[in-house]
């Protein structure tokens, strides 16, 4: 082959040159070859995309989020539209006009511009920017003076807008530096996940809720921005319509008959109390989204063909979102969907897809009840401060609430035969301005765990509370009948007296023999320490879960917790047995127990609890059970809860001084109580001092029949920690909530 | 005048410098109009105002005698070498220096931004076959060594301004007049190695982040690498001029979107160097692959005719004159070409011919004036070929 290339071309000059030739051939084939790739098939397809789609401007239109309306359709939470005047964040830090001088002694001095060096540059564009400082000035002064504002309050306003985009850009700069880092696992310097943040880039309102007038005026001056080169820096300014979301009902009056309260607190006057914070828990409020939603949902996404692709109902920065409560968990419904104004940039043509806003969410919560538990709950009415008749000793361990003390409560009213939750209150509480305000002091809050939503997301041991469904399991399972009786002794096993005690032990003696209903009513622990063994760690294990403890409820609210019950080997020695009076390993939230006496209620039908109104939004709740209990065993539990609260011998029956707990007129209460010993709450100061504070939960249960129904008609269900006797201390609280649904109109 | 009367004759005579013209012009013609569609007050000024001046300088250079202009040779070297010393003492004032993105490369005459990288490129493939004509030396591999240490100086010259672009040139160019020259093809794959070994070692610094005492490159070029590496995570920084090139001329298609098209597209995506270095995208935006390949086949005829004028030439000066100034038009291109395709990182160096700058106009068409003058030169009688190392020629060793 050489031999022939040789003989063919004898120069080797002449070879060499032909080398070269083929060399520089290969090499524009290899270059074509790749120009091929980028202008051909699908190279081409995405570039052209690319290039196109920079035609477009894509102005996104906002919606309106959906309202949340109580079970009346009062709204509490909605969307307001105002008037505000924002200004581009370039021209509130100062960068407008440094942009403006460079732009316009780029344009002054020509070509010349590219010749000239960066200090002279900065020189001419300082030279420039002095006018367009001078129109930034004048429009402060205009805004102020338009609106009527001190220029002192613009300028603080301008600090705040300064202040919280620089704490967003520092907070999101360190999450993708983070995120980088964990994408490409190597080292990736800070200054690589630095870009301007959307704050950085969009027009802050220094003027909120303009009237109209005001509103001509700026408009006057932003329409002429575009004209007159004097009033250029208008051109960054807008008046624009946001969205507040606004809390009609977060603060509601109310006046309280106190002539039905306990003695040692009742009046006959009528007293008006102010609540605040109505349903914070439960409604939730708003944060700004966070890169969390932007990577569940973005607003721009590359399909796997890589084409960008826009989901209007995506998230982008400057989004509000669901922080807590309804407005989390319903957040896919209220949210709704962006629209969009697609404008060429080369012709001017637009295409419009208008807004659709979120949808209504309805609650089953009457906020008018819900304000006037919150109200009988809150310290201030009296009920939830530790009183004479709790019966507290004041030789009681240090950390025990001693007379006065204020106590925290739960409470939760439940629609028997729809399980809708009407109201459901935990203090002590907060209100939205304090969130915004010092939101430290509530997310910190590690003394009264403010920010718990209570209800739902606390689980108390039950103690007695637990003991009708220790009945019905044991009936279920033909473990003992409604006639046979247990003879209580005062301890559970006879050679033993020192374990296993009923409380009755503490006066020296036993219960007797007693049936089903009996030891109810009287709370005998011998009885439920009897069925606890009898049904085995197996027969709790599977009982019950069947009422709904250790599971989420699915009420819509995603702050719920579980509680906590063992399975069955899980159990250890007699935890069983402990079971039976509701102690041992087993917690439940306040909604967990209004829902177990519900099914009771309710013959046995396992429904659900649910804050949200609309079935088709409430997925996953409302999905009914039968438990397949038996009518004489039911009638003889209800039997047992009537008895405690109405008959003398009931735990729930009076208080010290023979004054009744259940004393509404027209109104039959079947109820609990319990008094669960618990293990010492830690709480720490913010100082950091930690202390722990002491003393049994009460509990009270109660079924409300108002006269006339066939079966309970409501559910209510308090729990106040560290309270002490269940019937003494939560038995009044859950009267006084009784006759609150009276004074609403229930019965 | 009659020796210039005579030469004038010689030079209408038909020859292959001439395909080389007209390649020149019409890569010029197609870069006017690119520019046009992006910066029509460049295209102007580079049409009428650098074209005509180009013509005229190319026509001034067809006249000096090849030995006279060997003979300056090291002397324009020494100068392009002052020049280049000039632009990186401390202290000259930015009137005559001025410092441009971060650079200096310009020298100001007041009328003109002369870069004296443009005069360099000329001086060192002149001086260069004015050393090697009747060497053979280069056939070992230590006289091999020789030039490529020369390279050195303007090479480092050119990275102190920093020009690295201008500087990569020059390695092929080199390479391309030692192959022609007959340089044994082992000796120069070995160098070659060495120099891909480099180049991997960089690389390899960049990709796997190496400490800062090992680093050779500066940071910027480094980055750049790192765009080649990852495009994904450089698109919207280093990567992003690479990144929009590729798309701009990926969505010019088969036969272009039309000079209408382009404006707009160009207009609001915007391409950092539009008519400059990255006059390429347009011209495929414009024009589209067959546009871009048109271009590129112009650039192999103005090679051919190079390499066909020293193929026919029996004076090794010219002949190794015409061979580097062909592999210096034709690397330019090619570098310049892969850096918009995405096959190279970007290196900042212009389109000879197509891009917009007088200088670099005014070098390319020198170029071609000095090709067509040592085209038009009859061959002395009884010249010997050089170049001929392998019996066949009649020069076996320098003289």
């Amino acid at each position: 082959m050489r031999r022939h290339l040789r003989k063919l071309i004898p120069s080797m000059f002449h070879r060499r040159l032909l080398l070269l030739t083929a060399g520089a051939v290969g090499l524009v084939a290899l270059l074509a070859a790749q120009t091929a790739r980028l202008t051909l098939g699908e190279g081409h397809r995405r570039a052209s995309e690319a290039v196109q789609s920079a035609l477009e401007q894509t102005q996104f239109v906002p919606t309106i989020r959906g309202r949340v309306l109580d079970r009346y359709g009062r709204v509490l939470a909605d969307d307001e539209s105002a008037f505000d005047v924002a200004v581009s964040y370039s021209v509130i830090v100062g960068d407008w006009a440094y942009h403006e001088g460079l732009r316009a002694a780029r344009q002054a001095s020509g070509g010349a511009w590219s010749e000239l060096g960066p200090a002279e540059r900065e020189a001419l564009a300082r030279e420039h920017q002095q006018r367009f400082d001078e129109q930034v000035d004048a429009l402060w002064q205009t805004l102020a003076g338009v609106a009527g504002v001190d220029r002192d309050e613009l300028e603080q306003r301008k600090d705040e807008i300064r202040q919280a985009v620089q704490r967003e850009a520092s907070y999101l700069w360190a999450r993708w530096h983070e995120q980088k880092l964990a994408e490409l696992g190597e080292s990736v310097p800070f200054s690589e996940a630095v870009q301007p943040i959307q704050a950085q880039r969009q027009a802050h309102a220094v003027l909120f809720d303009v009237p109209a007038e005001v509103r001509s005026v700026v408009e006057g001056f932003v329409a002429e921005a575009g004209q007159d080169e004097a009033l250029k820096v208008w051109s960054q300014v807008e008046v624009r319509r946001p969205k507040h979301r606004r809390y009609p009902l977060e603060q509601i009056t109310l006046t309280f008959d106190r002539s039905t309260l306990p003695l040692d607190l009742r009046e006959e006057a009528v007293t008006e109390m102010t609540i605040e914070g109505v349903g914070v828990h439960i409604i939730g409020a708003m944060r700004p989204a966070w890169r969390e939603e932007f990577d569940r949902r973005p607003v721009w996404l590359t399909d796997e063909q890589g084409r960008r692709q826009i989901d209007l109902a995506g998230y982008m920065e400057g989004d509000q979102v669901g922080a807590f409560g309804i407005e989390r968990s319903m957040e896919d419904v209220l949210r709704g969907q962006r629209g969009r104004v697609t404008r060429r940039r080369d012709t001017g043509a637009e295409r419009r897809r208008e807004p659709e806003p979120g949808r209504d969410v309805r609650l089953t919560m009457d906020v008018q009840l819900q304000a006037r538990i919150q109200g009988l709950l809150s310290p201030a009415y009296g009920l939830l401060r530790v009183q004479s008749w709790h019966g507290n000793r004041d030789d009681a361990e240090p950390g025990t609430p001693r007379l006065g003390d204020p106590l925290n409560a739960t409470a939760v009213v439940l629609e028997v035969h729809s399980g809708e939750v009407v109201a459901a209150v935990g203090t002590p509480g907060y209100t939205r301005d304090e969130l915004e305000e010092d939101s430290q002091s509530v997310w910190g809050d590690r003394m009264e765990y403010r920010y718990l939503n209570r209800p739902v997301a606390r689980a108390y041991p039950p103690g007695s509370t637990l003991k009708p469904m220790v009945l019905a399991a044991a009936y279920a399972e033909r473990k003992v009948s409604p006639n046979e009786t247990i003879n209580c002794i005062g301890h559970y096993y006879p050679d033993r007296p020192n374990s296993f005690r009923c409380w009755i032990h503490a006066y020296g003696r036993g219960h007797g023999p007693m049936d089903g209903a009996q030891a109810m009513q009287e709370s005998c622990n011998i009885y439920f320490y009897s069925l606890g063994d009898r049904l085995g760690p197996r027969g709790m294990a599977e009982w019950l879960p069947r009422f709904g403890l250790g599971e989420v409820t699915g009420s819509g609210i995603r702050e719920e917790r579980p509680g906590h019950v063992p399975t069955a080997d899980d159990m250890r020695y007699a935890d069983h047995i402990f079971l039976g009076i509701g102690q041992g390993p087993v917690a439940w939230t306040v909604l967990q127990a209004a829902a177990a006496y519900g099914t009771l209620a309710r013959d046995g039908l396992h429904i659900t609890p649910t804050f949200i109104a609309d079935p088709a939004d409430a997925r996953g709740s409302r999905q009914a059970t039968s438990l397949g209990l038996d009518r004489p065993h039911l009638r003889s539990i209800l039997d047992g809860l009537d008895r405690a609260a109405n008959e003398p011998r009931g735990t729930a029956y009076r208080l010290p001084g023979n004054e009744r707990i259940f004393n509404v007129p027209g109104v039959r209460v079947l109820a609990k109580s319990g008094t669960a010993q618990t293990t010492p709450t830690r709480l720490e100061s913010p100082d950091g001092d930690v202390t722990f504070r002491r003393g049994d939960h009460a509990w009270a249960v109660a079924l409300v029949q108002p006269e006339g129904e066939p079966r309970p008609t409501h559910v209510v269900a308090v729990v106040v920690e560290h309270g002490g006797s269940g019937g003494r201390v939560a038995g009044p609280v859950a009267n006084q909530i009784i006759h609150a649904m009276k004074t609403e109109g229930y019965f | 005048m009659q020796s210039i009367t005579r030469q004038l004759r010689l030079l209408l005579r038909p020859h292959p410098g001439w395909y080389g013209l007209v390649a020149a012009v019409g890569l010029t013609v197609m870069g006017v109009m690119a520019i046009d569609t992006v910066q029509p007050h460049y295209a102007v000024s580079q049409g009428q105002r650098w074209l005509p001046i180009a013509l005229l300088t190319m026509i001034v250079c067809l006249f000096p005698r090849p030995r006279l202009i060997g003979e300056a040779s090291y002397v324009l070297a020494g100068v392009a070498i002052v020049l280049m010393l000039v632009l990186i003492v401390p202290g000259l004032p930015r009137s005559v220096v001025p410092v441009i993105n971060g650079a200096r490369r310009w020298i100001d005459l007041q009328f003109m931004l002369v870069q004296p990288s443009e005069v360099a490129k000329i001086a060192f493939v002149l001086a260069l076959a004015w050393y090697l004509r009747y060497r053979s030396s280069y056939r070992t591999f230590l006289g091999l060594l020789v030039p490529f240490v020369l390279l050195m100086v303007p090479m480092g010259l050119l990275l102190k301004q920093p020009d690295l672009g201008t500087a990569l040139v020059f390695v092929p160019t080199l390479c391309v007049m030692l192959v022609a020259a007959g340089a044994k093809l082992r000796h120069l794959s070995a160098l070659m190695s060495i120099g891909a070994l480099l180049v991997a070692v960089n690389v390899a610094i960049v990709a796997f982040d190496a400490p800062q005492s090992m680093r050779l490159l500066k940071p910027h070029q480094e980055a750049r690498i790192a765009a080649m590496l990852w495009p994904e995570r450089h698109r919207d920084r280093e990567g992003y001029q690479q990144h929009v090139a590729m798309t701009i001329a990926g969505a010019g298609g088969v036969t272009g979107v039309g000079a209408a098209q382009t404006t707009t597209l160009l207009k609001f995506n915007h391409l950092p160097e539009n008519h400059n270095d990255m006059i390429f995208a347009v011209i495929v935006n414009r024009w589209g692959l067959l546009g871009g390949v048109a271009m590129m086949g112009l650039y192999v005829v103005l090679l051919s005719s190079f390499f066909l004028v020293a193929a026919r030439s029996k004076d090794p000066f010219a002949r190794l004159v015409c061979v580097g100034f062909g592999g210096l038009i034709f690397s330019q291109a090619a570098i310049n070409v892969a850096v918009t395709v995405g096959l190279a990182p970007i290196t900042g160096i212009t389109l000879p011919f197509v891009s917009y700058g007088g200088s670099s106009l005014v070098a390319a068409f020198v170029m071609v004036g000095l090709v067509l003058n040592f085209a038009s030169r009859r061959p002395a009688i009884m010249a010997r070929p050089s170049f001929e190392f392998d019996g066949h020629g009649a020069v076996t060793s320098g003289g």
